[in-house]
This record gives C-alpha cells, structure tokens and sequence, in this order.
C-alpha cells in the first residue's frame, strides 16, 4: 500500500497562509477597532461642525428662514432638500424643549429634552450635538440616526476588508510562485539523486546550488562513493574467487576424468562417484559465486513458463528424472512455444535455485522429481516435488522458520538458504509445503515452493491445490 | 589434432593434457605465454587458451595472434562467466569459449566440433575419395563402407593430412603434428604409419611429393 509523504512545499505554503491569515486578521482587528473609534469622532466632530454652521446662519439671518415668527407656525417643517438627508436638525425652545422648527427629515418631537449643550444620545437611537442660539431662547440640535452611523462605519470597515484581502491574495500568490523557485534546486536535486549511481562517472552529482543543499549533495556522493569502492572490491573479489575456485575444480575433474579411464573396471565406480561429488560441488561454488554477483545487480528478464520449464530441463542432473507440469506440451519445444511473460526474474540466478533444490533432492535419495509451473493467489508458484524420503511435519517447521528468520543458518542445508535467497532477490519467497506425494515410491517425499511476483498481474489465478 | 594447451594451474593442465592424449590429440602444455610465443611456429591444429596466464592476458595475445593474420581455431578457458567476459573473449578472436569449471569431455567435444568445421565445413562425415570416407564424430573410417581399425598415432596422421588437403605436408611438420614435442626416436615412424594407412585404407589416399612430404587430394 503506498503512502503519499507530507510535503515541505505544500508544509510551506499552509504555513506561510495561515501566518498572512493572522497577521490579516490581528491587523484588520486593529484597524477596525480604530477605524471605529476614528469614525464615531469624525462623525461627532461633523455633527458639531455642522451644527456650528446651522447656528452661524441662523444667528446672522434667523429672520429670513421660512417660518419666521413661533407664534405663528410653531413647529414648522422645512421643505425637502432634493438628495437624502443625512443629517436632521431641531430648533427648540431651550426652557420648554418645545419643537420650533424642523429639518425635513427630523422627527416631529423633540428630541431632547430639556435640551443641554454638547454632544449627547437621545431615545430612538439618534445622536446629537446641542448648540444654544445667541438670543439665549432657544437651542439647535443636529442629530444623526444610529443605522446611518452604522452604515457608514460598516461601509469603510468593509471597503478596507475588501482591500486588504485583495492585496493579500495578491501577495500570497506571489509568495507562493517564490516558494516553488525557491524549493525548485531541492526538487532538482532529487531528481539528480535518482540519476545517480556510483559505479558511472556520466550521472556524478552536479555541484551544489544552494548553500543548504551542500551537505546533503556531500552526503550522498560520499556514500555513493563508499558503495562504488565497496561494490568494486566485492568484483574484485568475486572475480578472484571465482578464479581461485573454479580452475581447481576444473583440474580435480579433469584428473578424475584421467582416472576414471585409466583405472580398472573395479575402481571406475568409485571415481564416477568423486566425479559426481566434484560436479556437485560445481554448482555450488557456481551458485555461491553467482549469488554473491548478483547481490549488487540483478539481470532482469521477462521469462515465460515454458523458458523457466527449460532452466529445469537444461540442468545437468543424470541422476534426476524431471518431470514439468503446468505446461500446455510435453515436452518442452526448442521454439514456437508461448512466450507470454509469465515472470520477470534473472535467468541465471533462478537456474542457480532451482539446481541447487534438485541437487538436495538427489542428495536426500530422490530419483524422480515433479516441478510445477502455476499462478496461484497472484503469483507465480514454481512447485518441486521429489520422491525422496521427506521430512517430518515437526522438521518442515523448523526448516521453514530457520528460513524466514534472516541470518538463521542453523536448521537449513546451503541448497534450501541459496533458493530462499535467489526468491527474496525477486521479491519472492520460499516455502515448504506438507501436500508432497512420493509418486508411487510409497515414501513421502519433499515439496519446496518458490513463489516469485507475476510478470504481469492479469494472469493470477486462484489455485488452491497443494504443491 | 595437434594442440596447444596454455594453462597455469598444474593440475588442470596435466589433467587436460593427458586426457586429450587419450582422446588421440597430441597435446603441448605450456604454462605462461613466454613459452608458447616461442614454439607458435610449429604447425598447430587447434589453440587452447587460458585468460588469465602469469605473464599476461590470454585474449590480448589472441587479438595480437589474430592481427598476425594466424587463422587457427581457438578456445578460450577462463573462470570469467559474465557475459560482457565471453563477449570479450569471442571479440579478441577466439571461437569458442568454455567456462571453468567445465568437464573435459565437453572440452574434448567442442575440440571435435571445430576439428569438424575446418575438415568438412560442419558435417558428420567427409569422404576422401571413392572407397573411403572419414566419420569425424565418432573418429572412424570406412572403407567401401566397412570399418577400418585404425590406431591413434594413424588416425593422428591422417587428420593431419585431411585438415590440410590439397597442400603438401612436410615430414618434420607431419612429425611435429602427431608427436608433438615427446617425438619417438626412430626415424621411421613416420613412413611406418604412412605405409600402415595406405596398407589400409588403399595406395591412392596418400600421395608422396618425394623431397618434399605428402598429400591427401582435396
């Protein structure tokens, strides 16, 4: 199941909009608390400043305004002006409060009363600034309706809400586009990481762009170094061995050849034996080698039933009747066969298993032996059978657990370690199965399977059958 | 066949070198390139090379033989299993490539089938003449479709001719070819197994260029 890994860019960018977030929001806090503030002020001071006008005309003209005269029109309305009136005004009779004369909006009551200089709120929400008139009878009041100095407060609190988040957003898409540059070397750098492999001078790490990415870049070219330096004595040493190894070997079976036709008849089973021991013990170094190779680099190839049929059938066991099951045909055809890939695996590596399970069934006195080539629960089972004497269902226990704990050596043979190890290469495994059928030997006999993933997944199949 | 055998290892070599003398090959040893540069002269059937020799490198001294213009078929013998390693082995010029450990019969095997390629282009059997014809694979002979016995040493001699039918083979050369460097001390031994191969095989297989060697009609 994979994982999707937090990113520092997408790490970044959340930080840096929760940071513009609060930061706009403590700043908006502030700026509404003042704006609030300011706008009552500037609202008061303009109610003053305006009754300060009303009071400088009526006190130079009062005769000339409409209505002049209480006694007769008491509580006289001005005309309407031709646009909203936003502010109201009221001219009372200082001692008795009673309504004289009226802006067109202001309501038909005083709205003070008795009325006293200065600012003031007034029942029905209004605001009021008071002003006595010089001829000490009566007083103006210029008052404002609470919505209205609500809307104008809302109205400036939002058009610096809607500006500050447009600027923002503004700046966060540019911070944003800045991040991703910003990061782009570390990207850059991953991607190099990825090309890289130690053992080819063309994919060397580039020098570092950044200063922060210097001690990573310097990190991971020593490594590779180390591995390069470390994989070369291993060829170094692979190659020595296989030298050392491998020409005496060669030399032990060339003088048992000599022997084996030199020497009497009496003597000749007994060197076909020594050959058989010396022959044996050339797949082993073989595959010993072969493993220890391809530890550092698998070679990869699609093989299909048929071709991993042949690996079997190639190996040189006289000994040893194979049979192959799974296949459409019998035998295995040289060419024209189905070659669907049915595994991805190193041929080499693989061939080096499946003689190495054989060589323990020989060992263990089987002369018959079945390999079984099927797909089931979504791999593919690679089944070997023998006719050999088996082990007990206590022993098969044992033999499974030394092999499923890692470095545990002390239950299982080299030839079981050596398969185990070639399908963990693969991303297999190797397990021992109890359905053996010694086929019409009347012994148990002995059931390894090596299951290795499918090349391709749309052929699994469910089996259910025993090895 | 008249072979080469280059090989450091003593009991390889020994073990090989006897086991192809069994196979009717005369076989000359040599342990390091030194020794072996200083006989290439003598007339050869076949090279067997190891890769990785004391004073050098097998393939290196294949790829200069091979720019010399020498002709010879030639097995590589090496611990080296990689593939990019027979790739290199094969491009240095040689024509077959055996890796260790190997059985000597694949060896002596794989001998017979280059020995087959040079003498009849690939095939099983190759006829002489009328009466006579020459299974390679099972090294016998026939005449009038009856089988011949023949000794190693005979069989020896006449594969040498055969390889180089058409052309006239020296006596030292025809020598050097069958007994190699371990030589018998009669001056004879030739002659004995010319005339024991023409009492068998018919008067007209081999012919005599006196002065000069012999000849078996291409």
């Amino acid at each position: 199941m994979s994982r999707t890994l937090p990113s520092l860019r997408a790490e970044l960018s959340r930080s840096l909009w929760l940071i513009s977030a609060a930061w706009l929001l403590t700043v908006l806090l502030s700026v509404v608390l003042v704006l609030r503030h300011e706008a009552e002020e500037l609202m008061d001071e303009a109610l003053r400043e305006s009754a300060e006008l009303i009071f400088g005309v009526l006190s130079q003209r009062a005769s000339s305004l409409p209505g002049e005269g209480r006694d007769e029109v008491e509580g006289q309305v001005l005309p309407a002006p031709p646009h909203k009136e936003h502010l109201v005004w009221q001219l009372l009779d200082t001692h008795t409060g009673e309504l004289l004369r009226r802006s067109h909006s202001a309501p038909p009551v005083a709205l003070l009363t008795p009325p006293r200089r200065g600012l003031a709120h007034a029942p029905g929400g209004w605001r009021l600034y008071a002003l006595p008139l010089p001829d000490g009878r009566s007083t103006l009041l210029v008052a404002q309706t609470r919505a209205e100095r609500l809307e104008s407060r809302y109205g400036a609190i939002a058009a610096l809400l809607a500006a500050a988040l447009g600027i923002s957003a503004f700046w966060a898409l540019l911070l944003s586009r800045r991040l991703r540059a910003t990061l782009q070397p570390l990207a850059a750098l991953g991607g190099q990481i990825q090309d890289y492999d130690p053992m080819r001078a063309e994919t060397a790490l580039p020098p570092a762009t950044r200063a922060e990415l210097l001690p990573v870049r310097s990190a991971i070219h020593d490594l590779g170094e180390r591995l390069a330096l470390r994989v070369r004595h291993e060829q170094a040493f692979a190659a020595h061995a296989a030298h050392a190894l491998r020409t005496p070997l060669a030399g032990m079976d060339a003088q048992l050849a000599l022997a084996q036709r030199e020497v009497g008849e009496g003597a000749r089973p007994r060197i076909l034996r020594a050959r058989a021991a010396v022959e044996r013990l050339k797949r082993v170094v073989s595959s010993l080698l072969l493993m220890f190779r391809s530890g550092l680099e698998l070679d990869l190839q699609d093989l299909s039933r048929a071709e991993l049929a042949d690996l079997a059938l190639r190996l040189p066991l006289d000994q040893l009747e194979l049979k192959v099951e799974g296949l459409p045909f019998d035998p295995v055809p040289a060419v024209g066969h189905d070659r669907t890939a049915w595994v991805r695996a190193d041929p080499n590596l693989l061939s080096a298993a499946l003689a190495n399970l054989l060589d323990n069934s020989l060992r263990h006195g089987a002369r018959q032996a079945t390999l079984s080539l099927e797909a089931r629960n979504g791999e593919a089972s690679i089944c070997l059978r023998d006719d050999g004497p088996g082990v007990s269902a206590e022993r098969r226990a044992e033999l499974q657990a030394s092999l499923d704990r890692p470095g545990d050596d002390s239950a299982v043979g080299l030839g079981l370690r050596l398969a185990h190890l070639v399908a963990q290469a693969h991303g297999g495994r190797l397990s021992l199965d109890d359905a053996a059928v010694g086929e019409g030997s009347g012994r148990p006999g002995f059931a390894v399977r090596l299951s290795l993933p499918l090349a391709d997944s749309s052929q699994a199949e469910q089996g259910s059958r025993g090895c | 066949m008249r072979l080469m055998l280059l090989e450091d290892d003593d009991t390889l070599g020994e073990g090989l070198s006897e086991f192809l003398r069994l196979e009717g090959h005369v076989v000359d040893w040599f342990q390091c390139l030194r020794d072996a540069q200083l006989v290439l002269s003598e007339p050869y059937d076949l090279l067997l090379v190891d890769w990785q020799l004391p004073d050098g490198l097998g393939v290196d001294w294949i790829r200069q033989l091979r720019t010399r213009g020498l002709g010879l078929p030639i097995i590589v013998l090496t611990a080296k299993d990689r593939l990019s390693d027979r790739i290199q082995g094969l491009d240095s010029g040689a024509d077959d490539y055996l890796v260790k450990p190997f059985q000597p019969e694949e060896l002596a095997a794989r001998i017979r089938a280059l020995q087959r390629r040079a003498l009849s282009q690939g095939a099983q059997r190759r006829r002489l003449n009328e009466e006579v014809e020459m299974d390679l694979a099972a090294k016998c002979v026939y005449r009038h479709s009856q089988r011949v016995d023949l000794t190693a040493r005979e069989w020896t001699l006449l594969e040498a001719l055969v390889a180089r039918a058409g052309r006239v083979v020296s006596k030292s050369d025809l020598e050097a070819l069958t007994q190699g460097f371990e030589g018998e001390a009669a001056s004879n031994v030739l002659e004995v197994h010319v005339f024991n191969l023409r009492r068998k095989l018919g008067r007209s297989l081999i012919e005599t260029v006196r002065g000069l060697g012999y000849r078996v009609s291409a």
